[in-house]
């Protein structure tokens, strides 16, 4: 597993300046326009992770690279938990970098003479747990999208996989916004969501969101195998 | 001899084509060339040797295993076979030094030398990107790549397509240093046949989905001819008794008949007046393909 999560890396490796040169571009493009910082420290934490898993979902499919790395000494099992386990540490990745440039760009706004910067821009405004709890949930709900998604394109490969996802996701939603409206009530989570224990909300988010993609990995894995290329 | 690949009976159906009954096997110290037209099912035969589709009848050997029982077992057995496909398959952000990184991470039996060595000798700059690479350029870094590991056994699917000649000598003389080590063989799929000319040992022909013949090469390149026929002469052919014309196949030509015999010695010598050439491997493969028994 460890030589696909390097060639993911690797083969990613190169456009990650592109890709972080956007993401900086629209991260500070939402900051100016909804005057605060959560926003586009979110964006940053969303935007990378979610741009690698449709780039590298996309390179497999470019001259052969997918058949041609079933031929190196890999099953098609550790392809596949390769591909999640990159997909975890660039979402791992991402939300350090994410935090850190809020923190930075907060710091450096708060330096700077008052009413130059947006006051939304300022930690004395958005607290440094309120950036935590941003880059975290958004993460998470990166790691639910892809544990949506990696099964499809691992199963039916990128271009037909990406057509089913927003077809699943609406399912998924409906599922989810169905089971809020009614089922949930039931078992207290209405009451931990307005405790005011946002932090105990993260982690029971967490918990939920990488059991779902770990169970994932495991359809994912099975997918793939069954899969011809 | 040991058989690095053996295949018996192999059958794959998609829609609209099947392989079936392919039997053939490569032992070690053999170059076997794999030729057919288009969609014969050469490259659906590679892919099964290779573990990568399963095949829906018949026995696959890689190494002495079945490559289509744990996948485990087949990673291991991975590590000692080379592969090149029809086009360079890495990634097109890659650059020439990445695809180094690879296989490191890739194969316990990594050697950077030699790939440093063979990039340099094909010219392939570290730091130029896979999608700068031209066809040929790309090839060489699959071959570099497929034989940096210190494979057994190498599995060529075209890959001195896209090369110019000189290139393809160079790719040559190096698969023939690669024979040079006890226990080593190829399975190359190939439309140039006369690179198969200059190194293979056996000739299996696939077409549609069949075995058309597997031969040793000089059973085609030496012994067999082709009688450069009129009418009258295939007539006279078919008319005479002593001579076995059972293997003879002729071809309509614009200037004539190409009669395909298995023993040009034999038949000049039954028929002296009738000019016989040396066959080359594309001759026999079409007369074989698109020629009728006599």
């Amino acid at each position: 597993m460890k030589a696909m999560v390097f060639s993911d890396l690797i083969t990613a490796r190169n456009s990650f300046g592109a890709l972080l040169g956007i993401t900086l571009f629209v991260s500070a493009f939402i900051a100016v326009g909804t005057d605060t910082l959560i926003a586009a420290v979110a964006c940053m934490g969303a935007m990378v992770p979610f741009m690698y898993l449709f780039s590298i979902s996309a390179y497999d499919e470019q001259g052969g690279w997918e058949q041609f790395r079933l031929t190196l000494p890999l099953t098609r099992r550790q392809v596949a938990y390769g591909r999640y386990a990159s997909m975890l540490a660039l979402t791992g990745c991402a939300m350090v970098l994410a935090l850190a440039a809020g923190l930075l760009i907060g710091a450096v706004a708060g330096a700077l003479p008052a009413g130059m910067v947006p006051e939304g821009l300022l930690l004395g405004v958005t607290t440094p747990e309120m950036l935590v709890v941003a880059v975290v949930a958004v993460s998470l709900i990166i790691l639910l999208s892809a544990a949506v998604t990696l099964p499809l394109i691992m199963r039916f490969g990128m271009t037909k996989g990406t057509r089913l996802v927003p077809v699943v996701m609406l399912l998924a939603l409906s599922a989810v916004a169905g089971l809020l409206g009614t089922g949930l009530d039931t078992i207290g989570l209405d009451a931990v969501l307005t405790s005011g224990s946002i932090m105990m909300v993260m982690a029971v988010g967490a918990v939920v969101a990488l059991s779902l993609y770990g169970a994932s990995a495991l359809l994912a894995a099975r997918l793939y195998e069954q899969r011809e290329l | 001899m040991e058989q690095l690949i053996r295949t018996e009976g192999l059958a794959k159906r998609y829609d609209g084509f099947a392989l079936e009954d392919i039997t053939l096997s490569v032992p070690a110290g053999t170059v076997v060339g794999l030729i057919g037209s288009n969609g014969a099912g050469k490259t659906t035969t590679l892919k099964a040797i290779l573990g990568m589709i399963a095949p829906d009848g018949g026995t696959v050997e890689l190494l002495g295993h079945d490559p289509h029982t744990a996948s485990s077992a087949l990673a291991a057995l991975k590590q000692r076979v080379g592969v090149v496909l029809d086009a360079c398959p890495f990634p097109v952000s890659m650059k020439v030094r990445d695809v180094g990184t690879l296989g490191r991470a890739a194969y316990p039996r990594w050697d950077a030398a030699i790939f440093e060595q063979l990039c340099d000798q094909f010219k392939l700059a570290p730091k130029k990107l896979v999608k700068d690479l031209s066809r040929g350029m790309g090839m060489k870094l699959s071959l570099a790549f497929a034989l940096a590991h210190r494979p057994e056994l190498l599995v060529l699917d075209e890959a001195t397509a896209g090369l110019d000649p000189l290139a393809r000598d160079e790719v040559l003389d190096l698969l023939r240093r690669f024979m040079e080590q006890d226990g080593h063989a190829v399975l190359m799929s190939s439309h140039i046949t006369t690179d198969l000319e200059k190194i293979a040992d056996q000739i299996t022909c696939i077409d549609e989905g069949r075995l058309m013949f597997s031969m040793p090469k000089d059973a085609i390149c030496d012994q067999a001819g082709i009688a450069r026929c009129r009418t009258a002469d295939v007539e006279a052919l078919r008319d005479q008794g002593s001579f076995d014309l059972s293997g003879l196949r002729a071809l309509h030509r614009s200037m004539g008949i190409d009669v395909l015999v298995p023993d040009r010695f034999a038949f000049a010598q039954a028929f002296p007046a009738l000019p016989v050439d040396r066959a080359s491997i594309e001759d026999y493969m079409t007369l074989m393909l698109k020629g009728a028994a006599l």
